[in-house]
């Protein structure tokens, strides 16, 4: 007999059963703790189907991969629908905690909030830890690019790299490591996790919202039809990229000769472009600083009004906006210098937008006489710079100059 | 025997108990650690780098295996490290001497420090030769950048 409550199966344990009216429209989340939900399944997916092929020792993973590539029936399209839907969520992700933060989502829901950042990081590593399976070039680069920056963490920086590397650089040890990490641990702490954050979530009472009482629609069919959609929508783009960028492998091996220049995965091309100015501040105080502001948040931030409201009050949000404008000329004065080269040798542009962040949410407090207005004044120029330094990296040239990609 | 003693001795045995599967549970977390790091065996710092026979006057060798450049001039022999010391990428030669291709640090053609996000000069090595004239390198042992090594033997040919 089937049963057509809102409870019924294991399934509507986890998953809402009701849900709020308000929570359902697409602008209050747009969606996106779904669309990673669904990207992560996706990827689960076809990674599975891809480690039918795919040999993880130094000697037969390119191999393999040009066997998955070329060979396989469907493999070349299975392997770029796994690296697009990596890419899409990180993106989707990134903006996820984007949106939580702008909604003062995490408010008197630390756990969760911390949960998240776990899934946060999860998502992160096993980017990472993917980006080297190919074993080509590119990939033997990048690893060793974005691990030689873990040498100017003080004190745990030297351990951590022998943890991770499982010797002095990138070789057959590093590999099975994170092979082992990425088919393995990491999605199983990203499960479990995941898990543990839907739970809360619905412990917490659904979305984070202003408050006031309103009508909770059965999640059947409500919440699901739109989940459905976001899942098709989703695959439809993941596969459509696929089909229209396929991803090519990199050039075989060469642990002796690097390209020019040599890059790192793009989510960290900003704290290699911020590295390439300074190793102080680009490794060392704005993750740092980052990261303190990630783990302070919900305690720094009070309980309030506007909690679920994207940027808070309306006044604040014309603060905000001049905020972000401000940022961005900063920003682009800067590129502007360092591609006309007339960057003066002592001023670093990571240390320039750091600097201006700070002030910026001292303004926040002055101005607005709020904690969340200071808070989020500072994480948007945060933002601003963090995607600034990205595009930079990703326009650096040979010899390591910056080439806009209009200016020829 | 009170009912306060009974309780404060479970109380005891229950602190107790946590505290020895604590302790427990944090040594199998430092073996783990322990035994995930690399062994020393995995390093290696001492390599042979040629014979004397086969450096000539004014040539910069590259050794892919120490990642060294080996300089060869009428001073002599020196070696330094091809790791940029910024963060460990391989530099390549350019017109000035050497440049780093993952975050731009430049060196000149001895290794100095020119510019760029490293903080030093590239690393030299100190160089040893056998009786045989076997040149060898002990990456553990760093000297001064520019120290060269004029072997008394006779070998180095000038070219």
């Amino acid at each position: 007999m089937k049963r057509a409550g809102p409870q019924a199966g294991l399934f509507f344990h986890l998953h809402p059963a009701r849900v709020a009216a308000s929570s359902l429209r697409p602008t209050a989340t747009l969606g996106l703790g779904i669309l990673s939900a669904v990207l992560f399944a996706l990827l689960a997916l076809s990674g599975t189907l891809l480690t039918l092929y795919y040999l993880p020792t130094t000697s037969q993973a390119y191999g393999s991969m040009l066997d998955i590539q070329y060979l396989v029936p469907l493999g070349g399209f299975l392997r770029t629908v796994h690296r697009w839907a990596a890419h899409l969520m990180v993106v989707t992700v990134a903006l996820h905690l984007l949106r939580v933060v702008a909604c003062a989502a995490y408010r008197g829901r630390a756990r969760n909030w911390f949960i998240g950042l776990g899934l946060g990081a999860s998502t992160l590593l096993l980017a990472f830890t993917g980006y080297l399976l190919p074993w080509d070039g590119r990939a033997y680069w990048a690893v060793r690019v974005s691990t030689g920056m873990l040498d100017n963490l003080p004190l745990a920086g030297g351990l951590l790299r022998g943890l991770l590397l499982g010797g002095d650089s990138v070789g057959a040890a590093t590999l099975v490591r994170f092979y082992a990490a990425h088919v393995f641990f990491l999605p199983l702490l990203l499960l479990l996790l995941f898990v543990w954050h839907l739970w809360r979530l619905r412990r917490d009472g659904g979305l984070a919202r202003p408050g006031e009482p309103e009508q909770l629609l059965p999640a059947r069919p409500h919440l699901l039809v739109r989940e459905a959609a976001l899942a098709l929508a989703a695959c439809a783009v993941v596969a459509s990229a696929a089909w229209l960028w396929p991803v090519e492998l990199g050039a075989v091996i060469d642990t002796v000769r690097p390209a020019d220049p040599e890059k790192a995965p793009w989510y960290f091309l900003g704290v290699q472009e911020m590295v390439s100015h300074s190793t102080l501040w680009g490794a060392l105080l704005v993750p740092g600083l980052l990261t303190v502001f990630l783990a302070a948040l919900p305690f720094a931030d009070g309980a309030g009004r506007y909690t679920g409201v994207w940027w808070g009050a309306g006044r604040r949000r014309s603060l905000l906006a001049a905020v972000a404008l401000l940022a961005l000329l900063v920003m682009a004065t800067c590129l502007w210098l360092e591609w006309r080269q007339l960057r003066p040798a002592g001023i670093h542009p990571s240390a320039v937008m750091t600097i201006l962040a700070l002030l910026a949410g001292v303004a926040g407090w002055l101005l607005a006489r709020s904690r969340r207005a200071a808070l989020l004044a500072f994480f948007v120029v945060m933002v601003v710079a963090l995607g600034g330094f990205t595009l930079a990296g990703w326009w650096r040239g040979s010899g390591w100059r910056l080439l806009l990609p209009w200016a020829g | 025997m009170g009912d306060e003693e009974k309780k404060s001795r479970r109380d005891f045995l229950q602190r107790a108990s946590l505290l020895v599967a604590g302790g427990c549970g944090a040594l199998a977390a430092v073996e783990v650690v322990v035994a995930s790091l690399p062994p020393a065996a995995a390093r290696r710092d001492y390599f042979s780098v040629g014979h004397l026979a086969d450096f000539r006057h004014g040539t910069l060798t590259f050794l892919p295996q120490p990642e060294v450049f080996v300089l060869c001039d009428d001073r002599g022999l020196g070696a330094f490290s091809a790791r940029c010391t910024h963060l460990g990428c391989t530099v390549r030669r350019s017109s000035q001497g050497f440049q780093c291709p993952c975050h731009g640090a430049r060196y000149d053609e001895q290794g100095r420090l020119l510019a760029g996000p490293a903080t030093r000069d590239l690393d030299w090595f100190a160089l040893h030769i056998d009786a045989d004239g076997g040149v060898w390198l002990d990456r553990r042992r760093r000297v001064p950048a520019g120290t060269m090594i004029l072997p008394e033997l006779p070998g180095v040919k000038q070219s």
